[in-house]
Order: structure tokens, then C-alpha cells, then sequence
């Protein structure tokens, strides 16, 4: 992979969340699955929509809609969950479908700007114009931050 | 400042391996020692032998200190052994001393720095107790007879066979300028301590040049296979001079011999010698001395735990040492495999459901069935392989309570049974703690000093029980005294003082409830702190280390007649037995360790106290939880009429928790839910269930904290 590459170019899986195009580095994530059913943990952060068994392993699973407070989120046939690494951590993120990978070049990087209305900026690391579309960059961590803020403090 | 040990890594893993069996040997058995009133030959042997060994390879270590101080304890140990002295507590004293002192200088090794022990004081303890015994005129360089192993004397030819290596190093010898030479030596005849005295010489003429091999070598003389001979080869760069130099400052050595050393002179120049061979001390004949430590690893484990069962020796070692996380993650292996065996069999039926079953699926079945089988057993033997006998654990107890009750100036005995009983190793390690701080409170407050005892009747002993048991599912460990026992009033008044009960709380609490109060954080009885217990905190963290472990506790107690702690604990903590319950169709398991029973009731048979939904079984009045509430947070306001409920128990609380449905029982591999997730209320982990949904696991005793409160 790494020689087909060009320098500051890097692979990105993108997914639909709504009307948007998000993509993540391709690097943190480990692999993505159909949906599974959800068990529902009491007491947790609403983004957290419960935990699913992944070849034996339970895994938390969260819902991004509710963490970046997007419309829709109903679960529909091309629904995935995206199973991303942070920390040694196996975490599951909810999102409506998985499109492609792209390979995505500094150059095309824009830094948000504050028009992207719904979308806390914190979580970006920058927005990606393609030919035919724009992609949000996530950046994982931050997006799996917990609360107010603080940082993945239960991981660590 | 470093140690500067005479050994490898590998040499000093071995070593404190071997030295913590041999403290241990030395601790049970000064304890017995102490309370046997007969002489027992054969446990002073035993202690007598266990030190000797600890000085032996305290000094092939190099470790200076420690061989001094068990050269010390040896020496003493010896008059005993002669009756020259005799079994005093002052004299179990001093050799707990020095075995603490052991265990320091033990520590030494791991840190790799010397500690600021002074050895002087017990140094001169021993040598004062020794002086005092009849027959310590002899000069003190004569030291106290080997323990005559029953040995047969067999003629062996002494030749020095050498190993393709080191021929290798012999061929090159002269190349770096060093010359081989063979040293004979002859000790005076009928030297003590034969295996030490040969040690040091072979110690001190290594230092000179190169050692390439002696007979006996290190190892023979470690396992005390020694003889009056020692030959050895050695390379050096100085000549026979430097040599006669360097035995010219040794003790005990009769005669000597030194030539230069040919490879013509190989097989048979040497004369040969007696050598003595253990009677049943497996022959490891191991000549390379690379392989010495294997030698000690089975030295070690042919000695271990108890001595004297050198007839037993021949049987091969048949154990290896694992690494605990090593058998963590084949623990975890196995759980997912008992989870996919569930799955199998259910893939199995909807195939059978769905499809006309031709002999592909049919051979499908019987796999499946066979693959069943083998993970049942391989689960139970993994489950095995985990368990360690409380033994472990419960050696260290009897010292702890021999110390505490001569400091609390009480007179206890101290009994223990069942120490057999096998618990998984993640267990033991977790109970320690609360088992120490509930013997350490029956010392201290349970136990009254002789004199009250006497005064209320009771005998002059006060009587301590440990007693470990399989019942079930389940491993129960009690510690039973008969001291003064808790007296419900003085911890009602305590709660009441310190403000955790209101007085009207109090006079309702029945005497059971009002002992279960100690559990809770904050409260102590004891008027005067003590420093091992009465600060009131402890019972809480007691209760909490075992409920974490899905253990529950139980105190039972009696004013004047004793108290006993029950502690039930599951066999392993990887796999429990649950009732799986369902609320608002989704499955939840509940540990059951916690269950009492399951009752099937009327709506109408809930009454309401303060609020509170209470049910009344048998007389006694169960306040209510609802999970859908707790876990949906949905009040099911439809009125169905039937509920079930599922009694609790845990510490003498009961709490009912009301579900929708009972949907079985079964054995679950526990998970934690993730670092991520972390904790939540009233939840413990998660299990996956045999469709691979996962469940939630109920976390009984949070549950029940919270319906108190």
C-alpha cells in the first residue's frame, strides 16, 4: 500500500452520516460490519448506544449522529459499523453507509472554516475537496472524546 | 550501591524460588517446633535442613550476608538438633528474627541493593544462645555436622571428561597466554560441613584463573555430593606459585597437588575417589556446568514443600512453571470457545429447522457434538490448571497469628483445616487481604486476653478456626474464634454516635442486621485503636474485596460465644453460574452466587412502607427493586397482574428485584464492558449469550447498596 502512496497522501474511508460525507484515516480503522444487534448499557452517555459482541470480544459501540448532533440515524440496510482502534481500545461508531476510499493529498485540505453549521469543529481535522464532493475529515479521538470535553479519561 | 552477585540472572530466579520454599519450610516448621511439646527429631531435621541448604546457596551466590546470618542460625539450630538446647519461644523468636532478617536480605536480590540490615544484634543474639548451650567450646571454625544423608558409598573412577566446548577452550588456552593445570585437594578427614568448606575452596582457587571443571562441581557440591577430593581444572596465567599461594591461606586442607595438565593426561590419571551418591536423590548427572540450573530447578522441586521425601526424589519432575498470564489468555481462548459451542448448536437446530438434513449436516451434528465434548473438558482442564490449593495462601497465616497474639499478650490456637481446597489463582490473590484483616481483628478484639477468659469461665486458649471447604459451586472459608463475640448494642450505639443510623433505625434493627453494620464504612466498635485494627475502616473494603469477586460475605456472632465469618467465593472468576432474567425483552444475567430464590406474586401483593414497595415473604418483609425501572427507567404502569421476583442475599441484606421474566440458567463467561464504557451503576460486566447477543450482568451487591440507601 505504503508504495502507491505519494508522499503527504493518505488513504480515507468514506461514510455517509446523514447528507454528509465524513472520512477517517484508514490506518485507525480495523474493519467494518453489518449491523449487529445493539445491547443497550443503562446509565450511559446517550452517544454511547450500547455494547455488541465481536467475535467474542464486547465492544462499545457509539452513535455519531448523537455525538455530532446530525440529523437521521435511522438504521437502514446499508447502516455499518465502523470499528476503529484508539488506544489499544476496539471501539464501534455507528454511521448510514460506506461509500469508497479515497486518497486524499494535503493539498486538498482546508482547515474548517466555521461554515460547516452542525458539526462541532473541534472533532475535524480538516475539510477534503474532491472532484465531486466534499469530505469531513474526523479526527477519532477527539470525536470519541467522553462529555464535556474531558479526555478519553477511561482509556488510558 | 548493587549486590555484585556471583550469579545469573537464571541462578538468582532459581535461587529465590528455592529460598521462599525454604523460608516457608522454616516458618510452618519453627511454628510446630513451638508448640510440640515432645522433641521430634525428624522436624528438627527438617528446619536444621532447610537452613543449611539457604546457607549453601546463599554462598554459591555470592551473597555474603545472607550466608553469614544462616551460618549463624545453623549453628544454633544444630544444638538444638544435638538437645544441647532446648525449644524456647525467646528461641522460635530469634529465629523468626532472623527469618524476617532472611527475608530482607532476600529483598536485597530483588532490588539489587543492600539494605541497611544490620546483622550484628542477631548475629550476637544467636551467638549468645549458642555460647549458652553446653559444648560450645569447640573452636568456632568447626561447624556442626552435615546432616548425615543415609548414603552408600560407591567407587566411581574420578576422570575428567570434558566436553567438545571445552576442549575448545582448552585448545585456545594457550593462545591467550593461560596454562591448564589440575589441582588435587584432600581435606582433613572428617571436616563438618564438607559441601560449604568445598565450595569455598573451589570459590577461591576460581579466583585465581579460569575454572573449566571441577569434581564434585558446583552443582554436585550444591547438592552436598562431596567427598574429602576436590579436583579441579583450571587455566591461568600465574604458575603453580600463585596456587600454593592462594591454598597456602585455606583451612582444612590436608594435602594438595598441583600439575600441568595435558590432554594425554586425560582419562584415569586422576586417582580415584569415594564419592558419595544420595540414597534416592535423582541423578542428575548433568557433568556440563551449563546445565546446572536445570539441576537446581529439579533439585527444587524435589524438595518442595516438605522435606525428607528424598525417596521420592526418582520420580521425574513432571511440572513446568507457567506464566499466570499465560493462562489468562488461554482462560479467555476457552471462553469464547464456550460461547461458540452454544452457537454451534443453535446454528445446528436452524439448519435441522430449515433444511433437509443429508449427510453433510448430519456430519456437521457429530462434529459439533464432539467439538462440545472436547471444550467441556478442555474448560474444566484450563479451570484446573488455574486452581492452586489455599495452602499457598494460608502458610503465612500461622506466623501472622503466633506474632499478633504473643503482641496482643493473648494465648490463641490456631487451627486450620482444609487447606487442599483448590480456588482459581486470580482468587487467592484477591482474598488475602480480607483474610488477614479478619484474623487480625479475631486476635485483636475477638480473643480476649487469658485472664478475662478465665474470669468468664472460658478456657485459658482462645480457640481461632480457618477452615476452607468445597460446597457446590463454591468455595466457603470461615474463621470462627471464640472470643467475646459483637455485641449488637455497642455497634447500634456506635452507628448512632458516628451518624450512619437515626436512633429510630437503631431500635428497629434486628441483632443480625445491627452485627451486619460493621460492614459499613466508618464504624468500629473499639474504643482504643490498636495498630493493626480498630480504625474503622477495613470491614467495608473486607466486604467490597469480596463482592467484587462475586463472593459474598456472612458474620454470625454471639456475645461471649465467638463470632465466625462465612466467605462463600466462586470457583473461578473467568465463569459463573446465572440466572438469566428478561426486562423489557432484553436478557440480563444475575450472579447466582446472590440468589436466594425466585418467587412468582400478585400485584396486589405488594404493600408500600415509607414509600417503598415491599413484598412479605415468610414474615419477613423484602423491599423491592424494579430493573425496568432502575435499568429502562420505564415504570411499567400496565398492571399485568403476575410478577416475578428474584430474591437476593448478600452480606444478610435481602432485596427482591423484580423482572418481566425467568428465561434460565446458565453458565456465563464474564466481560468486562471496556475501559471505555467504564463504570456503570448496577451493572458488573457483560456476557455473550449463546445466540451472540450480549447480556448485561447485574451487579447485585451495587443494587442492594442502592435500595438501602
Amino acid at each position: 500500500m505504503a508504495e502507491e502512496l505519494m508522499e503527504n497522501e493518505n488513504q480515507y474511508v468514506v461514510f455517509r452520516l446523514g447528507r454528509e460525507n465524513y472520512g477517517l484515516e484508514i490506518s485507525t480503522i480495523l474493519e467494518i460490519i453489518t449491523m449487529q444487534t445493539i445491547t443497550e448499557v443503562p446509565g450511559t452517555e446517550v452517544f454511547i448506544e450500547g455494547i455488541i459482541n465481536l467475535r467474542g470480544r464486547v465492544i462499545p459501540v457509539f452513535n455519531l449522529h448523537k455525538k455530532l448532533n446530525l440529523a437521521g440515524g435511522e438504521t437502514t440496510r446499508s447502516t455499518r459499523i465502523v470499528v476503529v482502534e484508539v488506544r489499544g481500545n476496539h471501539i464501534g461508531m455507528l454511521v448510514d453507509g460506506v461509500s469508497e476510499v479515497v486518497k486524499i493529498t494535503e493539498e486538498i485540505v482546508e482547515q474548517p472554516s466555521g461554515i460547516l453549521s452542525d458539526l462541532d469543529e473541534e472533532y475535524l481535522s480538516g475539510v477534503a475537496k474532491l472532484e465531486d464532493k466534499l469530505v469531513i475529515l474526523l479526527d477519532v479521538t477527539k470525536v470519541l472524546q467522553r462529555g464535556n470535553g474531558a479526555l478519553l479519561e477511561n482509556i488510558g | 550501591m548493587g549486590l555484585n552477585l556471583d550469579a545469573s540472572p537464571e541462578e538468582l530466579k532459581v535461587f529465590l524460588e528455592e529460598a521462599d520454599e525454604h523460608f516457608q519450610t522454616l516458618e510452618e516448621d519453627l511454628i510446630r517446633l513451638e508448640k510440640e511439646e515432645e522433641f521430634n527429631e525428624d522436624l528438627m531435621q527438617e528446619i536444621f535442613r532447610a537452613s543449611h541448604t539457604l546457607k549453601g546457596s546463599s554462598a554459591t551466590i555470592g551473597h555474603n550476608r545472607m550466608a553469614q546470618l544462616t551460618h549463624g542460625m545453623e549453628n544454633v539450630l544444630d544444638k538444638l538438633r544435638k538437645k544441647q538446647l532446648t525449644v524456647t519461644s525467646d528461641l522460635v523468636d530469634i529465629m523468626f528474627e532472623c527469618l524476617d532478617c532472611l527475608k530482607v536480605l532476600r529483598d536485597e536480590i530483588l532490588n539489587d541493593e543492600e539494605s541497611d540490615l544490620e546483622l550484628g544484634d542477631i548475629l550476637g543474639k544467636l551467638g549468645s544462645v549458642h555460647d549458652a548451650a553446653p559444648g560450645s567450646d569447640s573452636p568456632t571454625t568447626t561447624q556442626p555436622a552435615p546432616d548425615k544423608t543415609p548414603g552408600k558409598q560407591t567407587e566411581a573412577k574420578i576422570s575428567i571428561d570434558l566436553s567438545w566446548e571445552e576442549r575448545d577452550t582448552l585448545a585456545n588456552a594457550s593462545e591467550r597466554g593461560l596454562k591448564p593445570y589440575v589441582i588435587q585437594l584432600l581435606f582433613d578427614v572428617e571436616l563438618e560441613m564438607l559441601a560449604v568448606r568445598t565450595f569455598v575452596t573451589l570459590m577461591a582457587l576460581n579466583e585465581t584463573g579460569e575454572m573449566l571443571k571441577s569434581n564434585p562441581s558446583a552443582d554436585e557440591i550444591e547438592r552436598e555430593q562431596v567427598t574429602d577430593t576436590l579436583v579441579m581444572l583450571i587455566l591461568m596465567k600465574d604458575d603453580e606459585a600463585k596456587i600454593r599461594e592462594v591454598i597456602s591461606t585455606l583451612p582444612n586442607i590436608a594435602q594438595y597437588e598441583i600439575q600441568p595438565f595435558n590432554d594425554n593426561v586425560t582419562q584415569g590419571e586422576v586417582p580415584s575417589i569415594q564419592r558419595v551418591e544420595k540414597v534416592g536423590e535423582a541423578e542428575a548427572e548433568c557433568d556440563e556446568a551449563e546445565s546446572g540450573d536445570r539441576n537446581k530447578i529439579n533439585e527444587a522441586k524435589n524438595k518442595a514443600p516438605t522435606a525428607a521425601k528424598n525417596n521420592n526424589a526418582k520420580k521425574a519432575n513432571r511440572t513446568v512453571r507457567v506464566d499466570v498470564e499465560l493462562l489468562d489468555s488461554l482462560m479467555n481462548l476457552v471462553g469464547e470457545l464456550v460461547i461458540d459451542r452454544t452457537r454451534l448448536f443453535q446454528i445446528l437446530g436452524n439448519l435441522e429447522a430449515n433444511y433437509e438434513m443429508d449427510e453433510v449436516s448430519q456430519d456437521l451434528g457429530r462434529t459439533s457434538v464432539h467439538i462440545a465434548r472436547v471444550t467441556t473438558q478442555l474448560q474444566e482442564q484450563i479451570m484446573k490448571a488455574r486452581m492452586l490449593p489455599v495452602e499457598n495462601l494460608f502458610n503465612k497465616f500461622p506466623r501472622m497469628v503466633r506474632d499478633l497474639s504473643q503482641k496482643a499478650g493473648k494465648e490463641v490456637d490456631f487451627v486450620m483445616t482444609g487447606q487442599e481446597t483448590e480456588l482459581d489463582r486470580s482468587i487467592i490473590e484477591e482474598i488475602g487481604d480480607p483474610l488477614i484483616h479478619l484474623l487480625r481483628n479475631a486476635v485483636d478484639h475477638g480473643i480476649e486476653p487469658p485472664d478475662q477468659r478465665v474470669a468468664k469461665g472460658k478456657p485459658r486458649i482462645g480457640q481461632l478456626k480457618l477452615q476452607a471447604s468445597h460446597e457446590e459451586n463454591h468455595i466457603i472459608i470461615t474463621i470462627k474464634d471464640d472470643g467475646r463475640g459483637i455485641d449488637p448494642e455497642v455497634v447500634k450505639k456506635s452507628g448512632v454516635k458516628k451518624g450512619m443510623i437515626t436512633e429510630e433505625q437503631a431500635k428497629r434493627l434486628t441483632d443480625k442486621e445491627a452485627i451486619n453494620l460493621i460492614f459499613m464504612s466508618g464504624l468500629s466498635t473499639v474504643a482504643k485503636v490498636s495498630d493493626v485494627s480498630g480504625r474503622g475502616v477495613g470491614m467495608d473494603v473486607v466486604r467490597n474485596n469480596i463482592e467484587k469477586i462475586n463472593g459474598a460475605t456472612e458474620i454470625d456472632s454471639a456475645v461471649d460465644k465467638g463470632t465466625e465469618f462465612k466467605i462463600k467465593l466462586p470457583l473461578t472468576l473467568a465463569i459463573i453460574r446465572a440466572l438469566l432474567v428478561s426486562i423489557d425483552k432484553s436478557v440480563y444475567a444475575i450472579p447466582l452466587s446472590s440468589v436466594t430464590e425466585t418467587i412468582r406474586m400478585q400485584q396486589d401483593q405488594i404493600e408500600y412502607v415509607n414509600n417503598q414497595e415491599v413484598i412479605v415473604v415468610r414474615g419477613k418483609v423484602l423491599p423491592l427493586v424494579r430493573l425496568k425501572k432502575v435499568f429502562r427507567n420505564s415504570y411499567d404502569i400496565e398492571d399485568r397482574g403476575k410478577l416475578f421476583v428474584v430474591v437476593v442475599n448478600l452480606a444478610g441484606q435481602q432485596v427482591g428485584l423484580v423482572v418481566d421474566s425467568l428465561v434460565g440458567e446458565q453458565e456465563i463467561v464474564i466481560k468486562t464492558l471496556g475501559k471505555y464504557i467504564g463504570d456503570v451503576q448496577g451493572i458488573s460486566g457483560a456476557t455473550i449469550l449463546g445466540d451472540g447477543n450480549v447480556a448485561l450482568i447485574v451487579d447485585v451487591s451495587n443494587l442492594i447498596k442502592k435500595a438501602a440507601s
